[in-house]
Formats: C-alpha cells, sequence, structure tokens
C-alpha cells in the first residue's frame, strides 16, 4: 500500500470527526468525534513513521493514546458534571459565557 | 578646615532637627541650630583676624561640574569682603536665633522653625564663601526656597501662604534674569570662577563686543551685568520687583529680622559688589543701578510714611535703605554700600526684633494707632528702639550716620547730583518715619487701655540680644568708619573692592563738610518735624492728609503697585490660562484622547455580538480560519 492511501484515510476519518464536532449538539457525540480526530492524526502519524523508517512517530502515538485517555476521564467527569447541572447535555445550553 | 567648618555647622544642625526634630528633639531643637550658628559666628571671627592679618584662600575642595574644559570646583574664596558679609550673617544671624528661643517658645512647629533657620544660615553662607558663580547660583536659589519656607511657616494662615508663593514668584523672575546673566558669563569668559571672569583683558574684550538690539548700540558686558543686576532688583527687593517684601512680614518677626537684616535682601548687594569688576566697566549698568536705587529709595521712603503696620513700616524702610546701598554700588562706591549693608545689618536687625517684642506684648497687634505710652511697660525695648531709630536716622554718633554719609557725598562726587538730592530727601523722610513709629508707640496715652494693661517686658533670651543689638548700632559705624570716607572699613575692603571714584578727594574740605552737615541737619529736620507733628500738634497728621490727599492715598496705597500688577499681569495671565484650558486643553488634547477612547468603546460595542458563548461558533470560526490561512498559504 501507498502513503496516499494512508493519508487519504486519515484524512477522511479526520474530516468526519470535524464534522461531527462541528454539527451535533450532544456533548457525548463531539467528544466522540473529538476522538475520532486524534485517531486520524495516530494513523498519519504510524503511516509517516513506517514511510520514513523513524521510531519517533509511533513514540508520538503513545503519548497522545495516552492523554486521551486521560482527557476522556476529565472530559467525561466534565459532561457527568454538566448534566448534574443541567439535566441535559445538549450544548446548546451551556452558552452562559458571552456578552 | 575652619572655613568648611563654618558650612558645616548649620549643615549638621540641619540634619539632625530636620531628621529628628520631629519626634525626640521637639523643644530642645534650638540647642543644635543656636549651637550651630554660634561655632559658626566663633569660626568666622577667626577668619575675620586671620584676614586682617592679610590671610587670603581660595581653596577648591573637588571638581563639581566638568564639561570639556570648563571646570566648575566646590570652593571656597576667603577675602576680606566675604569676611565681612561673614560676621553679618553670622553675628546678626545668632542674635534672631537667640531671640528665637523666647520667642517661638510656644508655637507648635518649634523644631521646625529652628530647622528652617539653620538652612537659611547655610544657604546665605554658601552663597557668601563661593568662589564661583555655580555656588553663587545654588546659594542664591537656596535663600529664595529658605524664605519660601519661613514666610509660608504659618501656612495655615492663608495670608502666609500668599505671601510665600509671591515672594518665591516675584525673586524666580529676577532670578530668570541672573540666570541668563551666569549663562553669559560662561560663554564669554570660558568659566565661573571669580579668579578667571575678573580678568581686566577679558572684561575689555567683552565691552569691545558690540550687538545691535532694535538699533541701539549695546556692549556684551551691559547685556551680561544688565542680566546679573536683575537678580540683585528680585533679591535686593528693588523697584519695580519690590513687591514681595513688605509682604513677607507674614512670617513669624524673627525671620523678619533675618531676611531683612542679615540674609537674603543683602544678597543682591553682595553679588553687585563682588562682581564689581565687571560693573565698574559697564557704564550704562552703573547709571541704570543708581536710577533704580535711587527710585527704590524714594518709592520706600514715600510708602512707610503713611503706613500703620509697624511691621510694614520697618518693611519699606528697608526697601528705602536697600536702594541706597545699590545706589551707592552703581555709584561706584562699593565700599560705601558694603558698609551701609554692614551698619544697616545691626540696625534694622534691632528694629525688628524690638517690633516683635512689641508684637509680643500687644497680643499680635501691629496697628501702631492702637499702642502708646508703651515706654514705662517695656524700658528695655524702648531703650534699644530709641538707639536704632538714631542709628537708621543718621545721627552721629551712631552707626547709620556714617555709611549714610558716605553713601550720599560719594553719590554727589560721582557726578549724580539728582540722585544725591533724592538722597537727601530720603534721609528726611526715613528720620520722619521712623521717629513717628517710635513716638506713636512708646510716648503718649495708651490708646487701647486693655492691651496696655496686658503688655509687659520681653523674656531674658529677647532682651539679651536687643541689647547686644543696640550696643553694635552705636559703636560699629565709629568703629570701622572713621576717619570720614578713609576709615578702617576703606583700607580692609579695597584689595577687592576697586577703589571707589577718587573724585571724593577733589572735593574741598569745605564742600564735603558741607555734605555731611547738609545729611545731619536734613535727619534732625526729620525728627524735629515728627515730633511736632506726633508729640506736640496731634491734630496736624490729619490735616496734612487731608490737605495732600490724591499724593496721601498714593502713598498708602503703596503707589498702587500691587493693583497695578495685578491688573497688567496677574489678571491677563490668569485669563489667558482659563482661555488656554477651555478651549485648548478642554477643547483640543481631552477631546482628542477621548475620541481614541471612545471610539474603541464603540467598535468594541459592535464587536462583541460575535461572542456567542456557544463552543461550535468559536471551533467553527477556527476551522474556517485555518482553511483560509492554509489556502492563502499555498496558493501565494
Amino acid at each position: 500500500m501507498l502513503l496516499e492511501h494512508y493519508l487519504i484515510l486519515s484524512a477522511v476519518v479526520f474530516g468526519i470527526g470535524m464534522t461531527g464536532v462541528l454539527i451535533q449538539r450532544n456533548l457525548i457525540l463531539i467528544f466522540m468525534s473529538l476522538e475520532l480526530m486524534l485517531n486520524a492524526v495516530n494513523i498519519n502519524l504510524a503511516a509517516y513513521s513506517k514511510y520514513l523508517s523513524q521510531i519517533s512517530g509511533q513514540v508520538f502515538i503513545i503519548f497522545i493514546m495516552s492523554v486521551a485517555a486521560a482527557e476522556a476521564a476529565v472530559g467525561l467527569a466534565l459532561i457527568v458534571s454538566l448534566y448534574r447541572n443541567k439535566q441535559t447535555i445538549n450544548s446548546d445550553e451551556f452558552k452562559i459565557l458571552k456578552w | 578646615m575652619l572655613e568648611l567648618w563654618v558650612l558645616l555647622f548649620p549643615l549638621i544642625a540641619v540634619i539632625i532637627n530636620g531628621l529628628f526634630g520631629k519626634k525626640y528633639i521637639k523643644k530642645k531643637a534650638h540647642i543644635f541650630s543656636v549651637g550651630a550658628i554660634l561655632l559658626s559666628l566663633l569660626c568666622s571671627l577667626i577668619i575675620y583676624v586671620k584676614v586682617h592679618n592679610g590671610y587670603y584662600a581660595n581653596i577648591i575642595y573637588y571638581k563639581w561640574v566638568i564639561a570639556e574644559d570648563i571646570v566648575i570646583p566646590f570652593g571656597i574664596l576667603i577675602d576680606s569682603l566675604s569676611s565681612v558679609m561673614l560676621i553679618v550673617v553670622t553675628f546678626v544671624g545668632s542674635m534672631i536665633h537667640i531671640y528665637s528661643i523666647g520667642y517661638m517658645s510656644h508655637d507648635e512647629g518649634y523644631h521646625r522653625f529652628f530647622t528652617y533657620l539653620s538652612i537659611f544660615t547655610l544657604s546665605m553662607l554658601i552663597l557668601v564663601l563661593g568662589n564661583n558663580f555655580l555656588m553663587l547660583f545654588v546659594g542664591w536659589e537656596l535663600v529664595g526656597l529658605s524664605s519660601y519656607l519661613l514666610i509660608g511657616f504659618w501656612f495655615h494662615k492663608e495670608s502666609a501662604s500668599f505671601a510665600a508663593k509671591k515672594a518665591f514668584i516675584t525673586n524666580r523672575i529676577g532670578d530668570f534674569g541672573f540666570y541668563i546673566g551666569v549663562l553669559l558669563v560662561i560663554v564669554t569668559f570660558k568659566s565661573l570662577n571669580y579668579s578667571d571672569v575678573f580678568n581686566n583683558e577679558l572684561i575689555l574684550q567683552a565691552k569691545s563686543m558690540v550687538f545691535y538690539i532694535f538699533g541701539l548700540r549695546v556692549n556684551l558686558l551691559e547685556i551680561m551685568t544688565l542680566a546679573l543686576f536683575c537678580g540683585a532688583m528680585g533679591k535686593s527687593a528693588q523697584f519695580p520687583l519690590h513687591v514681595w517684601l513688605p509682604d513677607a512680614m507674614e512670617g513669624p518677626t524673627p525671620v523678619s529680622a533675618l531676611i531683612h537684616a542679615a540674609t537674603m535682601v543683602t544678597a543682591g548687594v553682595y553679588m553687585v559688589a563682588r562682581c564689581n569688576p565687571l560693573f565698574s566697566e559697564a557704564v550704562f549698568t552703573s547709571n541704570f543701578i543708581v536710577f533704580i536705587g535711587a527710585a527704590t529709595a524714594l518709592l520706600g521712603a514715600t510708602i512707610g510714611l503713611t503706613q500703620f503696620d509697624l511691621k510694614r513700616i520697618l518693611a519699606y524702610s528697608t526697601v528705602s535703605q536697600l536702594g541706597y546701598m545699590i545706589m551707592a554700588t552703581g555709584a561706584g562706591a562699593y565700599i560705601a554700600g558694603v558698609f551701609h549693608l554692614f551698619t544697616h545689618a545691626f540696625f534694622k536687625g534691632l528694629l525688628f526684633l524690638c517690633s516683635g517684642a512689641v508684637m509680643h506684648a500687644m497680643q499680635d497687634h501691629l496697628d501702631i494707632r492702637e499702642m502708646g505710652g508703651l515706654r514705662k511697660k517695656m524700658p528695655i525695648t524702648f531703650w534699644t528702639y530709641v538707639i536704632a531709630c538714631i542709628a537708621i536716622a543718621g545721627i552721629p554718633p551712631f552707626a547709620g550716620f556714617f555709611s549714610k554719609d558716605e553713601i550720599l557725598a560719594q553719590t554727589f562726587a560721582s557726578g549724580h547730583r539728582f540722585a544725591w538730592f533724592v538722597g537727601l530727601v530720603v534721609a528726611f523722610m526715613t528720620a520722619f518715619y521712623m521717629f513717628r513709629s517710635l513716638f506713636v508707640v512708646f510716648f503718649g496715652e495708651p490708646r487701647d487701655k486693655h492691651l496696655y494693661d496686658h503688655a509687659h517686658e520681653a523674656p531674658k533670651t529677647m532682651t539679651i540680644p536687643l541689647i547686644v543689638l543696640a550696643f553694635m548700632s552705636i559703636i560699629v559705624g565709629a568703629l570701622v568708619g572713621l576717619p570720614l570716607e578713609n576709615g578702617y572699613i576703606h583700607h580692609f575692603l579695597n584689595n577687592v573692592l576697586v577703589p571707589e571714584n577718587l573724585s571724593i578727594h577733589h572735593l574741598s574740605m569745605g564742600l564735603s563738610t558741607t555734605l555731611m552737615m547738609s545729611s545731619v541737619v536734613v535727619a534732625l529736620m526729620g525728627v524735629a518735624l515728627a515730633y511736632i507733628y506726633y508729640m506736640y500738634r496731634k491734630d496736624l497728621p490729619e490735616k496734612t492728609a487731608k490737605a495732600f490727599s490724591p499724593i496721601y492715598k498714593l502713598f498708602y496705597n503703596k503707589w498702587y503697585f500691587d493693583e497695578i500688577y495685578g491688573n497688567l499681569i496677574i489678571q491677563p495671565l490668569v485669563y489667558m490660562s482659563k482661555g488656554i484650558w477651555h478651549y485648548f486643553d478642554i477643547g483640543i488634547i481631552d477631546f482628542t484622547v477621548n475620541a481614541f477612547g471612545k471610539s474603541a468603546v464603540f467598535c468594541g460595542n459592535i464587536l462583541k455580538y460575535l461572542q456567542t458563548g456557544k463552543i461550535q461558533t468559536y471551533i467553527f470560526t477556527m476551522v474556517v480560519g485555518s482553511l483560509i490561512l492554509i489556502i492563502i498559504f499555498y496558493t501565494l
């Protein structure tokens, strides 16, 4: 398989993730879309790591995965907390930080 | 080292009193200040004796200002002129310091007062001792500052703070001229040291540099001396800058004595005398000085005739006596001018201290119409006041006679006949108004029974200085002024001051005797007239005032100087400032600055709606922005 294939896959996954973040109203779904974007980056890094025969890309993947795990823990906790406040996880309900 | 200690003692007193006065020293502040000035006096006397035996010193302690080839040192010059000034400042100063112990004893700001007194002494000593124009200028400004502090000592009184400001600002006007003069000196002579500047060749060179200003032919030396004399006009209260001196009465009485007798006002005379090599070459300036001096003498005396405030009478008599001194220096009689400065310091200091004692007894009432008959209540003050009056009136053999006679004779001899005549008239007026105040205050019946009953003689700390100064007022003139026109002081000072117009010796014996007799006769006439007016025919003063009503009003209102200045200078300035404030400051500067602020607020009000609070809006903006950036980056 060529590098391009991996890159196209990565781009498509990234695009799906970004679209999800932009159009979803459910915080859980936004969150999942975010994870999708992170994984798209991981694919990209893995592909280049293989292509350039350098291990550092894969090291980054490990970092990103661990950060993503931590982030998921914090993010889910926040969502739970938001739900307890407003009895909803619709993102439009949380727009009090404005003029 | 002795020379430096003269300066260091008051400095130490200033530091100690200034730092620890408020909390720790309080009512003991006089120990340091009086001790310091007495030690300075001791040093000055030793220096005087040394100078008498031919000592001369031009000591440079360090190089203060170095600018390429111009080096201005911190140095002290000891010669006969500065030693005479040292004696005046420290002797009269220490009497005033001692007097202040009694006079200020109940005042809240006791320590503050003595700190200021020491600053005043220190600044005057710097002015007198410096060996270059920069030190003279520093002392000059410091004296202005300390006079401001002392005149405004009772700053909670509105009149006192106004008087302090008036003195300060009026002096600034003169100092501006003085500053220009010093700059011209540095440009012309490339140095500020007296020893470099007073060089006949360079002075003649400066004299030969000619300019045309508004079609008038003037040389550099004339401009320089005129500018320097501007400073003297401010400090020595010469017409038209004399207005601050009478208002300086708002300060405590010892301050008036210090300003009028020992320090401050003598600075101008000292400066002109010190710069005599410059002034004696500048013919136009000298004539101008004679004119200003004579005008000031006449102005002060005429106003003094009509005042009712005891301290104001004395203040205007100072103005008039300063006019004499300045007139003498202008006529080339520098020694006579300094001589009069010397004698005047003693009897004028005495007069002011007496007025302070009277004020003390009369519970701060100063109107002579409320006094009367104090002779019995305050014998010491009375007798010392009599001595001072005789001295200032110029009746032999008291101090004032010798110096005043010399000034008149030498003004006559130098050819300024009109100035001499004015001087003679002023001598008559001086005798009249001094004895007027004497008769009204100390003789006759008490006019205010209540005040009279509470009057009492001043405490010892106040009367002792009076007695010492009175003693000096009697002997000091004869001591240094005999034989007439050729006395000790002439021999003492003639190595510094150019020997005055020797034409005095061309006057025949008969003529000089006539001149002397005329000044004595005129003074006696003044005394006699005052006696007739205020002891014998008490209805005459009012009748005279009515008969010459316009002139009397002119004199009584001080020739309307305050009103003229107020309407011609101060009011236009105030209006102009108000106009600039309203139209330029508020209309243009404030408007521009406010417009910037308001436009920022306006833009912010519109743009604030972009902040929706929705996360997805922000992310969308960010994504679109990144895309645009990527497109720009790859297409360009």
